[in-house]
């Protein structure tokens, strides 16, 4: 479903990714783990739209996607969360949502004057798939709460919502755990398996904690320094020698930074 | 005497109205969509002489223009707003893409030149002396005093209808994802909501709301000069919104009421000569000091932004 091949992207003189290449089936749950400043969050900007690339291609449903801008490519069903949950903080939640829905018809100047009755008849119809949505997440309650109030985990849930809202096909989450306490990483995982296997989503991931990456993925890619050093199974993964010695070696360096 | 009082106030209401009018265009771009337009006066300029030009009689020997189309004024209204809009267009293809920054410096930059523009093209403009004694819509039905509270009549229909529509833009889908391009651009664009767009058409719809408050404001007034079109008037805007509450048309509304109340009320003071000009110099002093309070204990404005719920 997703192809990445042979990536580059240098800024200044950091050079951020060598090389990344990358393969997602459809219907599957891929994570992408790598150490810190490995690149994962600068692949995923590429993939996105977010940031151009040097070099490289990316292909997405048999179609190259790597010259289009970001929302062209979240039109076509690649939607992406960020690393740092964002809000439009002075939205409510159930605006949050509604503003997710692809192809509204009031969200033109002339649509919102004259198209009235349809643009109404559209609102419900989202505003029932959206409630729907939230009761899922846990976020009924907090309908009108603006999403700026809400706690750190209840605005990645709900960035977790408005992604699903707008109904893509691959949904790249970055970093969806972090700061969420362990009961939620559960459910969350639920939802995600549940997002997979019910709606047949298909997720690309990046995470830093093992136990989701072993208990949710099909696949494990690692990044190292901008490359792509493994891919496979997570049970093989966490045995592969290379992995192993950019990850311990990475632990050495920092421990040893730690006793200076 | 009582008269003279309700002529004045006919004046003043009439005055607000117009303001409001430019204010809802202020709000759409600024209060809800995030677009700090610094040369929204460019705008109301561009109405105002837009058409002027367009409904002045065709030029014979003795005058020193040489453009006047000859069309009615209510064509001339609808050209002048639609100056606006397709000057928007123009000013927002380099800079809506490139960044908050410089949109605010060019906007800023674009209404002085224009100001230079209408001083300079003599052949369009008339240079410094403008057009001037102007013809009042349905003027020739009513007489001299009649004629001022069925200006504010005209001016009550205007703003009704400007309110509605802007109303009906703002509650719409199109009025969140013009808040939501304002609180998360990234959001909109992960989203598939090309920002882009949506920043052109709030930048044109609040342009055509001021072009069409610059018509109305050139027959409130009777003359159009470039003096009057200097970058105080993109503060009265401004000033109207912050006090009333950005992103809330009621608040734009207020706003202007506010605004209108405390710059005439110097008027209401009787004073000698040589004070009257201390007087007028105090107006700026209690705009600033009301902006500051304003700002210092109702952050939003003194109507806040309206929380949206669905049912």
């Amino acid at each position: 479903m997703l192809v990445v091949k042979e990536i580059h992207k240098s800024f200044g003189g950091v050079k951020a990714l060598r090389g990344a290449s990358l393969k997602v089936e459809r219907g599957s749950i891929v994570g992408l783990i790598g150490p810190n400043g490995s690149g994962k969050t600068t692949l995923f900007n590429v993939i996105s739209g977010f940031c151009p690339k040097d070099s490289g291609q990316v292909h997405f449903k048999g179609e190259r996607i790597d010259h289009l801008p970001s929302y062209e490519i979240a039109m076509r069903g690649l939607s992406r969360t960020f690393q740092t949950s964002r809000v439009p903080r002075g939205m409510t939640v159930l605006e949050n949502m509604l503003l997710a829905y692809k192809g509204q018809i009031g969200e033109g100047v002339f649509g919102a004057l004259f198209r009235g009755g349809r643009t109404s008849k559209q609102e419900k119809v989202n505003l029932k798939k959206a409630l729907s949505i939230l009761e899922l997440l846990g976020l009924r309650n907090s309908r009108d709460e603006y999403a700026g109030d809400l706690s750190g985990g209840q605005q990645r849930l709900l960035s977790l919502s408005r992604i699903l809202a707008s109904s893509p096909e691959l949904i790249l989450l970055d970093e969806p755990t972090a700061g969420i306490n362990l009961t939620l990483v559960t459910e969350l995982l639920k939802l995600i398996k549940h997002f997979q296997v019910e709606e047949s989503k298909t997720f690309l991931i990046v995470e830093h904690n093992m136990r989701v990456i072993s208990e949710i993925c099909d696949m494990v890619c690692v990044l190292v320094s901008g490359k792509d050093i493994a891919c496979g199974e997570p049970e093989k993964i966490q045995k592969d020698e290379r992995v192993l010695k950019a990850y311990l070696g990475a632990v050495q360096r920092d421990s040893k930074e730690d006793l200076e | 005497m009582g008269g003279d009082w309700a002529l004045f106030l006919a004046g003043a209401v009439s005055l607000a109205g117009i303001y409001v009018i430019y204010t809802l265009g202020l709000n759409i771009q600024f209060g809800f969509t995030g677009l700090a337009n610094l040369g929204y006066v460019a705008f109301f300029a561009i109405g105002a002489y837009a058409s002027v030009i367009l409904s002045m009689p065709r030029p014979g020997p003795d005058v020193a223009y040489i453009v006047g189309y000859g069309l009615p004024m209510w064509a001339g209204m609808i050209g002048g707003s639609l100056a606006a809009g397709f000057f928007a267009l123009l000013i927002g293809i380099p800079t809506l893409k490139i960044g908050e920054d410089y949109f605010v410096v060019v906007t800023f930059a674009f209404s002085e030149v224009l100001r230079y523009v209408l001083i300079n093209e003599k052949w369009l403009t008339n240079g410094t002396t403008g057009f001037y004694g102007l013809e009042r819509p349905f003027g020739k039905f009513f007489s001299g005093r009649n004629y001022e509270f069925f200006f504010l009549f005209l001016i009550v229909v205007a703003v009704i209808i400007a309110y509605l529509v802007m109303r009906k833009i703002c509650n719409s889908p199109f009025g969140r994802l013009m808040k939501g391009v304002r609180e998360n651009e990234p959001v909109c664009l992960a989203l598939g909501k090309n920002i882009y767009r949506v920043k052109m058409k709030a930048f044109i719809v609040g342009a055509m709301f001021a072009g069409f408050a610059g018509s109305l404001y050139a027959r409130y007034t009777t003359l159009v000069v470039p003096e009057m079109f200097i970058p105080y008037f993109t503060f009265v805007a401004w000033l109207s919104l912050m006090i009333g509450g950005r992103g809330n048309n009621k608040g734009a509304i207020l706003g202007c009421f506010i605004f209108v109340l405390a710059d005439q009320f110097t008027l209401f003071v009787q004073a000698s000569a040589a004070y009257a000009v201390r007087l007028a110099s105090l107006r700026a002093f209690i705009m600033g000091a009301l902006l500051i309070i304003v700002l210092r204990w109702l952050p939003a404005g003194i109507l806040k932004e309206k929380k949206v719920t669905y049912r």
